[in-house]
């Protein structure tokens, strides 16, 4: 049993590797790409090797800087809005049980607020004018800050001791009733209390 | 050795459907259970809450984002499934060899093959059938009964409530066999069924993260009845856990299209030939163990004919071969190449005993060398490596629309797709999004527009009911043209904008459309639409995602007008968009010229790369 267990931790992590290999071929393949390209056309690439985020590699960095600095080259304020936007969204994609760039982020924030706003008051048919500027940039803002997923603490834990509840069930019917029994109690209790909390 | 070869065969596997995933989320149902995972929500009825806590654990691996992430517990589940075929295989045949057959008949199939690279829960439901499957093998090989099998076996049904609900089928051999064939068996009935309400205690996530108020793809289950209702997936109507199967049952109506489909199926996964080795295959078990052949023999029904029966019981068409039988019957499958692979033993055997060694051999390298044959087939059309339609689909959407503004949508590709870029990536959440499950209904859910106190300030018109008024701002958009039969149509009509569409009111048709056509040139650089010459897959979702894409080709097309109008130069588009039985119209009046005949030449060869007449499941001559 232990030695299939282990054959099966094996290809679990050579699936994970595999997955960070084509990530990083990715990454390269439109890097190289991207380069190549300005403007909008630029960002699209340069947003694919984002969303393929590889722990460390060059080229997260090289992509998000790249990005911002289209950013601030372009001159029209629905392409700026599309721009920040779509560095702020592949950030947020990426995040696991950390926010990679979140100082990016916090900067780019504030700036995507100012640009909605902007264009809800130009936007035809709107009957918004400069005087409601403040409003609704804090009205985005708020949105901008809102964030709606779960707390990472507490879905951590309801996840492993869902994983362990059901481990324990299968302790006490094969191994130690006992052991998996109180190993079920503590568990499941720890579950729920997570599913309240997440 | 043959253990190393198996062991490298899954590595093989494992690294072949990772390559081909998604980059971001699959097409269909992948948005929306990637988002119900990472909002620990609550997917589209029964709900999949063991499925979305796996899959949250891969939320939190720190590579790729968090749609590939979700993908790998297909990828995963899959191996584990061919891992448990092979050793299902070689407990009937002890011999390794044959058990590595199945293993490359199903890694190689198509319908196999591309339910591994989804954003879904069937190859870890196959997982569980196969155990249980396993355990009865092994039950049945042996001469007492293994009360903790039996106990066991009754917890994994009870999990299996909160995977997908055809893993109960497995209860009907199970029960049956041990019904006949051990007497202690009614003995541990009691406590088995404690056992699988253990296990069926998963579905208390419902429960909770109702009342948490979590995101919830189709409903709530905060009350008893609710409660229910999404456990027996009442939303569904007669398509439910409960109406389906009684319906089956109870009339003949559809059993030969049943039979013929999944014969199709079988057929078009695992080729003519594996019929009479799966016919073999049977003959071999009986030889082996009559109960085992009772075992097998119900399995297969419950699978396959009884499954069919209930899914497969209509003329075969795009939506059946693609909706059911390519994802349903993964199970079937699974059993049917155990069947074959112990088809080619006994063939094996035959040659073995009457001393054929060269014939021996090649006969065992043909079969293994066969699966390889498809692969390539296969392969062309079920690696979405390059498939970045559905991302761009959706982010595009949300690129051109207004600030603050409003978009309605109806069906999974555009609901679930929309929820991810919006709930996960936060991308344009300034966008209120609403969904109805009914193409002709007004009654929306507002998964996508909440919290609403942050959202009423900047559309307040909407949460007033002032539609009209948001509409004259310009800010009512929806997916969905609109028919006579949609009730909106008294109030609005449609103007083409890109490949959506502003709701405008009845009583201003006759104003000027200028707005509208400058619009649509200027935000056309936001589209993405050549993705979908690049998607390499046969994909029947991702086409009529592209096909909706290359509208915006023409859309902008028709706002390109030269000087002086001619006659000779007009086009006119006077065509329908299907929502199910209703039909929309979708009318352009394009001038070609020199300015927007290119546009006309993208929209051309969208189409031809999306022509949705030939699928590896079905073509529509046939």
């Amino acid at each position: 049993m232990i030695d299939i267990m282990k054959k099966l931790l094996a290809l679990f992590l050579i699936i994970v590797v595999s997955l960070i290999v084509r990530e990083l071929i990715t990454q390269r393949e439109f890097i190289k790409v991207a380069e190549k390209q300005s403007g909008l056309d630029a960002i699209k690439f340069y947003e694919k090797v984002i969303l393929s985020y590889v722990p460390f590699s060059p080229y997260n960095k090289k992509a998000v800087e790249s990005i911002k600095d289209i950013c601030k080259t372009l001159q029209k304020e629905d392409e700026k809005l599309y721009c920040y936007e779509t560095l702020r969204t592949d950030l947020i994609q990426i995040k696991s049980f950390y926010q990679p760039f979140s100082d990016v982020l916090y900067e780019i924030t504030p700036e995507i607020a100012k640009l909605r706003a902007n264009q809800m008051i130009e936007w035809e048919g709107s009957n918004y004018s400069k005087s409601d500027f403040d409003r609704l940039y804090k009205a985005q803002l708020n949105l901008l800050n809102y964030d709606n997923s779960p707390s990472n603490f507490w879905s951590f834990i309801t996840v492993l001791s869902f994983m362990m509840w059901i481990s324990s069930v299968v302790l006490a019917i094969y191994k130690n009733v006992i052991v998996g029994s109180f190993g079920f109690l503590i568990f499941f209790t720890l579950w729920i209390l997570g599913l309240f909390m997440a | 050795m043959l253990g190393k070869i198996v062991f490298f065969i899954l590595v093989f596997f494992g690294i072949l459907y990772t390559y081909s995933l998604f980059p971001v989320f699959s097409t269909g149902d992948g948005g929306g259970l990637v988002t119900a995972s990472y909002l620990l929500g609550i997917a589209h009825p029964p709900g999949y809450p063991f499925y979305l806590q796996i899959s949250k654990i891969f939320t939190f691996l720190p590579v790729g984002n968090i749609g590939i992430r979700i993908g790998l517990v297909s990828v995963i589940f899959s191996i584990l499934s061919l891992y448990i075929l092979y050793q299902i295989t070689l407990k009937l045949t002890n011999k390794p060899i044959f058990s590595i057959i199945p293993l490359l008949f199903l890694g190689f199939s198509y319908s196999y093959y591309f339910n591994s690279v989804v954003e879904k829960f069937y190859t870890l439901n196959l997982s569980v059938i196969l155990l249980l499957f396993f355990i009865g093998i092994k039950q049945i090989l042996s001469v007492n009964l293994n009360k903790k099998d039996v106990l066991f076996s009754a917890f994994l049904l009870g999990l299996a409530t909160s995977i997908h609900h055809t893993a109960l089928f497995m209860a009907v051999p199970l029960l049956l066999v041990g019904l006949f064939y051990y007497r202690e068996f009614l003995k541990v009935i009691p406590l088995s069924v404690f056992m699988f309400l253990l296990g069926f205690s998963v579905n208390i996530y419902l429960y909770i993260r109702s009342l948490k108020d979590s995101f919830f793809a189709a409903h709530k289950a905060d009350t008893l009845d609710r409660f229910i209702a999404m456990i027996l997936r009442k939303f569904y109507g007669s398509s439910s856990s409960i109406d389906a199967p009684l319906s089956a049952v109870s009339t003949l109506d559809g059993f030969y299209y049943s039979v013929k489909n999944l014969f199709t199926l079988t057929v078009a996964n695992l080729t003519y030939g594996s019929i009479l080795l799966s016919i073999l295959g049977l003959y071999y078990i009986y030889k082996l163990n009559k109960r085992l052949l009772l075992f097998f023999v119900l399995t297969l029904f419950m699978y396959g004919l009884f499954l069919a029966k209930i899914t497969l019981s209509s003329k075969y068409d795009l939506t059946t071969a693609y909706v059911s039988a390519n994802q349903y019957f993964l199970p079937f499958l699974s059993f049917f190449c155990i069947t074959v692979s112990l088809g080619i033993a006994y063939m094996a055997d035959i040659l073995e005993k009457s001393q054929l060694t060269l014939a021996y051999k090649v006969f065992i390298f043909s079969m293994i060398a066969i699966p390889f044959t498809v692969f390539p087939l296969t392969f062309s059309s079920t690696n979405h490596n390059k498939n970045w339609v559905p991302y761009y689909h959706s982010k595009d959407l949300l690129s051109i629309m207004p600030v603050s503004s409003v978009i309605s949508t109806y069906g999974d590709n555009h609901t679930f797709e929309l929820w991810y870029l919006k709930l996960i990536g936060r991308y344009r959440n300034d966008v209120c999004h609403i969904t109805s499950h009914y193409y002709n209904s007004t009654s929306w859910r507002v998964e996508g527009c909440k919290p609403k106190e942050l959202y009423k300030p900047l559309i307040p018109e909407f949460f007033n009911g002032d539609l009209l008024s948001l509409s004259d701002k310009n800010k009512f958009l929806s997916t969905v043209a609109l028919s006579k039969e949609h009730p909106l149509s008294q109030v609005f009509y449609h103007q083409p904008y890109e490949f959506i569409f502003f709701y405008k009111d009845n009583n201003k048709k006759d104003q000027d459309t200028q707005f509208f056509d400058k619009l649509n040139q200027e935000k056309f650089k936001f589209l993405t639409p050549e993705v979908c010459l690049t998607h390499k897959t046969d994909d029947p979702f991702t086409m009529e995602m592209c096909n909706f894409f290359s509208n915006s080709y023409l859309v902008v097309a028709s706002t390109i007008k030269p000087l002086l109008l001619l006659n000779n130069q007009k086009l006119t588009i006077d065509a329908d968009i299907s929502y199910g039985r209703f039909l929309a119209p979708f009318k352009l009046e394009i001038y070609i010229n020199s300015l927007n005949s290119s546009y006309i030449e993208m929209y051309k060869a969208i189409r031809a790369y999306n022509q949705m007449k030939e699928f590896y499941l079905y073509e529509e001559d046939k």
